[in-house]
């Protein structure tokens, strides 16, 4: 053996490697050999493994953190194209039930979009991008599909100034539908309207349709007005008022109609 | 910054203040009322500038709001000058540059500005607003103004004299 062992420069390393696979072929022939050395080695192995885990749990960990943050970046586009689109169809509904209102009522109307709210809180003016040039001039009314809004108080070529109907400057002579008892509406700055010079007398109940009674020559006739929520005296007795809830929500307006040909 | 470029950058927040106050604040009204950023601007204006210069904003402030009311031509422009005068005599007497003597005095003017402005707007017209709104009106609206001018404060100490 030694001649052989003389060709190699590592003898020592010779020696290790041959008695490692005779060890080896004893382990894997002799079961007694390998069970005590499964066991003996189980903790390495062990702690081998949870550091493989611990590694992986961190690379998929991180992984999973980059895909999550693109995912919510997209949720984010998502959300916003969603949004629009929302806008958008409400828009386009509200368009549409504008338009079957204009086609089918029997006033020449001109839609327009309110581009601006009164400055101050002492009163209630909208302003809409449509003036003398579209036929839009001071005195005219201003509906929605809901009923009155208001009317003309200023125009200019491009934009009108629209006194709201809760200005309490604005004022109209309307009548209950049931009873056809009159009275004059005015604005108050409120949510809501009141219906003045009402004799004692007067048959009005709560929940009554208040509409235009044509006395005003502003004011087609039968446009609907509000509804009955209060009915009171007035401070001298003589007369009563009832307060009336606007049909239309003048808080959330966006378009209008304003009638520019009572009759078509 | 110098002077004459603060001058000029408070002249253009001014002509944007106006489309923003129609426009967008209408949608941060509270209980249906507003701050009034154009009041505050030249209130900024006579605290900050010589008397000059401060009736220059209030002229061309009551101007933008006259333009956009439907009450005669004029009521903002004069009130504003008013306030612009006061101011300036006030600040002979005491120092404005305490921020809770800025904010007592926007409160006080603001309220006087909103009760005058109601009697030039409805002195002669038989209107019937009850007197819940009114006092929401002049006081709310000058509370909500003045908590307005409380946000910007910081805004004033960058502006030099």
């Amino acid at each position: 053996m030694t001649p052989f062992l003389n060709k190699f420069r590592h003898k020592r390393l010779v020696f290790v490697v041959f008695y490692a696979v005779i060890f080896l072929f004893l382990a894997s022939s002799v079961p007694s050999v390998r069970k005590p050395l499964l066991n003996t080695l189980k903790p390495g192995f062990g702690l081998f493994n949870l550091l493989r885990r611990e590694i992986g749990g961190i690379l998929f960990y991180h992984r999973n953190f980059i895909q999550n943050e693109k995912t919510k970046s997209q949720i984010e586009a998502l959300r916003l194209k969603l949004n629009a689109m929302e806008e958008y169809y409400l828009e386009n509904k509200r368009l549409r039930s504008l338009l079957s209102f204009k086609e089918q009522s029997p006033y020449k109307l001109v839609a327009s979009r309110i581009i601006g709210r009164s400055p101050d809180n002492w009163s209630s003016v909208i302003i809409i991008d449509k003036g003398r040039h579209h036929g839009i001039i001071k005195g005219m009314s201003v509906i929605s599909p809901l009923g009155l809004l208001g009317r003309v108080v200023e125009d200019t070529l491009y934009t009108s100034k629209i006194m709201l109907i809760n200005d309490p400057n604005f004022a109209v002579s309307g009548i209950i539908q049931r009873s056809r008892q009159e009275g004059l509406i005015c604005g108050t700055l409120g949510n809501n309207l009141l219906m003045k010079y009402l004799p004692k007398d007067a048959d009005i109940n709560i929940q009554d349709t208040v509409v235009t009674s044509g006395f005003t020559p502003a004011y087609p006739k039968g446009i609907l007005i509000g509804n009955v929520v209060e009915m009171g005296e007035e401070f001298s007795g003589l007369t009563r008022y009832a307060v009336l809830k606007p049909a239309v929500n003048l808080s959330n307006i966006e378009e209008v109609l304003v009638i520019i040909q009572p009759e078509k | 910054m110098t002077a004459p470029v603060t001058k000029l950058i408070l002249l253009a927040v001014v002509l944007l203040i106006l489309p923003f106050q129609v426009t967008f604040l209408p949608y941060f009204k509270v209980f249906g009322i507003q701050p009034d950023l154009l009041f505050l601007i030249v209130f900024i204006a006579s605290v900050k500038f010589n008397f000059g210069w401060a009736v220059v904003f209030a002229l061309l402030g009551g101007v933008l709001k006259d333009a956009f009311s439907i009450y005669p031509f004029g009521i903002n422009t004069a009130l504003f000058c008013l306030w612009t005068l006061a101011v300036k005599e006030l600040s002979r007497r005491i120092s404005l540059d305490n921020r809770l003597i800025q904010i007592a005095t926007v409160l006080v003017l603001n309220i006087l500005h909103n009760i005058l402005a109601g009697f030039l707007y409805f002195g002669s017209a038989k209107v019937f607003i009850p007197w819940a709104i009114s006092l929401r009106i002049i006081l709310f609206g000058a509370l909500y103004t003045v908590f307005v001018l409380y946000l910007s404060g910081r805004l004033l100490e960058h502006i030099p004299d």
